[in-house]
């Protein structure tokens, strides 16, 4: 946590009793001496302002939710290209410093940022980093901050509902520890000349919903595509030739490729009629591969095109009613467990209906989860190679745990 | 340039033109319209009586059917079309185009209802629909639609519907998809002209496939609608619209390259289409979406006549068209399937079975807040709602009346209801 400023009193450590909060962040100030002195008494870790811990990873995150427009209307969001409304979600982000920097804790550092703040922007703040494994710094707004301060009971209760949802996530903390199950795979260096484009995408993909992994170039290894059923190349560089031998035999194996000019030298024979937004498909193996004839420019396009190219016919998960969502599903190993967590970063469901996820998987039972009310068991409608899911009403947050 | 494909029942004046060749810049279709001014006295200038008196009518046909199993589902329509004088005349060796109704997102439902259970046509009448076109020697079949905000493939958002388009794919030979919404397959955007001049626009720029085809059906679903008061085989068209004309993102001057967001513009004209289509023909006409919608509707069931209407009410919802319209929704099942060969007569018979008067104008249920796209139909003479000149068959309208949307709709409070939500 970083420590506010105007909590100048060991008396405030208090309100740090019972919760998860472990580590605190303080500007180093004499009249924070006492009070520091205090903390470590107690067992908390502390450190200025700007230390981190070794062993710890900390990304530059965004204040996540629902993006409103500069006039800070409440009622008017800002929305994309297709009119889709545009979601702030840190993470990608969290996912890709896991993988770059395996081993080490991932701390959001997110400052909060009018005009979305609100208590449910509290819960988002935990939840959107803690749903992909990582931490956010919790960072109190000054005039939060100064309510907790002078006791009112509403900013108590933000501070209380902030501080069990933290728990609740480190009571689950192994949920998103399990391996994603992901359709696509994103090969990239995620650095250089390469880094804006690959960063972007992910954050792009992430708002389809597409369930992806992060596969590191340098990184990759027979399993790095497994379950997958495509990848996406699209790195300014073409693949070395260890790289392109192993993408391409997952090609040949039934698996598909998306990716650019770039790319170089392209095996396999043209298919006709499979034509799309500019991508020309060629068959390979059992597998395809579909080739974009422009330099792949814009991460928004991929991210959509990779949807359609792949196809929903794929989607592993699949919702009704979710509104500005976010979604991470996670396999616990042998696959009988799984988790699917959801963020539901608009404030109101739309249209008033609760959500409906299709989940693949022969699963037989569902446990809900949900930072509000105690985990109670869902009913699955089974589908072929699937189970759907009414959920209930839930505010911004919500988990499902299934099981074959 | 495409033989419009009107059939002499739908105007009477089949003999009188039959064989007509085409001559100066009028198409065949627009000299029908021409000749059937002069021969029902000053069409549009007579008074309202009179046209309505001389517009066409049609057989239609309505059957129970209380299930989409293929069991009943096929047989019921197989016998339908029958009634209707056979698919095989309409369609042999033809090129069919099927408009289906798809509005607002996949991703939306009515809480949890699968989306063909309340607003979309159920893909078991699409496949039936096709199996029997196919059947009955169609050369190839079209299934159209302009899904809201999206150049995506049909298919693509069928899946997210969490439907399996091979069923429809595979229900007959050379069936394929295309999305309307935008250029699509073609190379430019064909012009539609209005026959009667047009009530909002003289003519429409449209997506190649509804020239490109010899026989146009609407398969719609029995629902009311919140702008228009029902939708039914005419309304269902006014999604042939591209929104990269007629859409909320259009660019001003030439039609954009991928459809976004909806048709607010039609609905309220704040704006004008993408100058390469063809403007208002009265920019200061009311802006009301109640005076607009229904006026564009009839504008494109003149300018692109549909020539089988199969209304899909097996299951369905009242107090809307989608999920997004704020007042309590109700899934209904209605249990009825309704087909015709003129769509103002087919959508009058729907009308009937929900317990409307398909004779209401504006101001009477369900047409409190719009006109009837029904009577401005009548008014051009596209057809009659005047179920007393239209020869019903199948199954008694009072029998077939098993969800009364009108009592629904009499007990729903609308007082703090507004219509709202994706404008398609």
């Amino acid at each position: 946590m970083r420590w506010p400023n105007v909590w100048k009193g060991p008396s405030y450590l208090d309100l740090l009793k019972g919760t998860a909060i472990n580590f605190l962040l303080i500007e180093p100030r004499p009249d924070f001496e006492t009070m520091i002195t205090r903390a470590r008494q107690e067992g908390l870790e502390v450190a200025g302002s700007q230390s981190l811990p070794s062993d710890v990873v900390a990304v530059d995150g965004k204040w996540p939710g629902v993006m409103l427009t500069r006039t800070g209307s409440p009622d008017i969001t800002s929305a994309g290209p297709t009119g889709d409304p545009w979601v702030d979600s840190n993470g990608w982000k969290v996912r890709l410093a896991a993988a770059l920097h395996p081993g080490n804790s991932i701390w959001v550092d997110a400052t909060p940022v009018e005009p979305r703040l609100s208590p449910e922007s509290y819960v988002i703040a935990v939840a959107d980093a803690a749903t992909y494994g990582g931490r956010w710094i919790i960072s109190l707004d000054d005039r939060l901050a100064e309510a907790v301060s002078a006791r009112k009971p509403e900013a108590l209760d933000t501070w209380k509902k902030l501080t069990a949802v933290s728990a609740f996530f480190v009571a689950h903390k192994i949920w998103p520890a399990f391996p994603p199950a992901a359709v696509l795979g994103i090969i990239s260096d995620y650095s250089g000349q390469n880094e804006f484009f690959s960063n972007e995408l992910l954050n792009l993909i992430a708002r389809t919903n597409q369930q992806y992994r992060i596969i590191l170039r340098s990184a990759v290894v027979p399993s790095s595509f497994t379950g997958l059923r495509a990848v996406l190349y699209a790195d300014a560089e073409p693949p070395a030739p260890d790289l392109r031998k192993q993408i391409l035999g997952f090609v040949e194996g039934g698996g598909l490729l998306i990716t650019g000019p770039k790319w170089g030298e392209l095996p396999g024979t043209l298919v006709a009629g499979e034509d799309y937004a500019g991508y020309t498909t060629r068959a390979f193996g059992t597998g395809k591969l579909t080739v974009s004839s422009d330099d792949l420019g814009d991460p928004y396009l991929v991210a959509r095109d990779s949807a359609v190219l792949l196809s929903h016919r794929y989607d592993v998960l699949r919702f009704w009613n979710g509104g500005a969502l976010g979604s991470y599903y996670t396999v616990a190993p042998g696959g009988k467990r799984a988790i699917v967590q959801m963020l539901f970063y608009a404030s109101a469901w739309p249209h008033g209906y609760p959500a409906t996820v299709r989940v693949v998987g022969k699963y037989r039972t569902a446990k809900l989860w949900t930072l509000d009310h105690p985990a109670q068991n869902l009913e699955t409608e089974p589908q072929n190679d699937a189970v759907e899911l009414h959920l209930p009403s839930v505010a911004q947050y919500a988990a499902v745990e299934l099981e074959k | 340039m495409l033989l419009w494909n009107l059939r002499s029942d739908n105007v009477g004046l089949g003999a009188l033109l039959g064989g007509l060749p085409m001559s100066g810049n009028w198409t065949r279709r627009e000299l029908l319209w021409k000749g059937a001014a002069g021969v029902s006295g000053a069409y549009f200038f007579g008074p309202s009586i009179l046209r309505a008196a001389a517009a066409p009518a049609a057989r239609v046909t309505i059957a129970r059917c209380r299930t989409y199993d293929t069991s009943e589902l096929l047989p019921t329509l197989a016998r339908m079309f029958d009634e209707l004088g056979g698919l095989q005349r309409m369609v042999k060796g033809k090129t069919v185009a099927i408009k289906i109704n798809l509005t607002g997102r996949p991703t939306l439902r009515v809480r949890y209802q699968p989306l063909e259970y309340t607003h979309y046509t159920h893909p078991a009448v699409i496949a039936a629909t096709v199996h029997l076109m196919g059947k009955a020697g169609a050369r190839r079949i079209r299934v159209l639609e302009s899904p809201i905000g999206t150049a995506d493939p049909i298919e693509e958002v069928l899946l997210q519907a969490d439907w399996d388009p091979n069923e429809i794919l595979s229900a007959a030979p050379n069936v394929e998809f295309e999305n309307t919404n935008y250029l699509g397959q073609g190379k430019k955007y064909s012009r539609f002209k209005v026959p009667y001049g047009g009530y909002l626009f003289p003519a429409y720029d449209l997506n190649h496939s509804y020239e490109d085809c010899d026989v146009f059906v609407s398969v719609a679903k029995l629902k009311e609608h919140a702008t228009a008061g029902v939708t039914l085989s005419m309304k269902n068209c006014f999604g042939i619209t591209p929104c990269t004309i007629y859409g909320d993102g259009a660019e001003a001057d030439e039609p954009s390259l991928i459809p976004r967001g909806g048709r607010g513009f039609i609905h309220f004209g704040y704006r004008q289409p993408s100058k390469s289509a063809p403007s208002e023909i009265d920019p200061k006409s009311p802006r009301d979406a109640g005076y607009r919608v229904p006026r564009v509707v009839v504008d494109l069931a003149a300018a692109r006549p549909i020539d089988l209407a199969i209304v899909d009410g097996v299951r369905s919802m009242s107090g809307g068209e989608g999920p997004w319209i704020p007042v309590q929704l109700t899934s209904v099942s209605p249990s009825v399937l309704v087909a015709g060969t003129n769509p103002v007569s087919t959508d009058a018979a729907c009308m009937a079975v929900m317990g409307f008067d398909p004779m209401a104008d504006r101001g009477r249920p369900p047409f409190e807040t719009c006109d009837s796209t029904l009577h401005l139909a009548e008014n051009v003479g596209v057809g009659t709602r005047d179920l007393t000149r239209i020869e019903l068959v199948g199954t008694p309208i009072q029998e077939a009346k098993l969800v009364d949307f009108a009592a629904i709709r009499r007990q729903r409070n609308h007082a703090s209801a507004p219509a709202g939500g994706p404008l398609g």
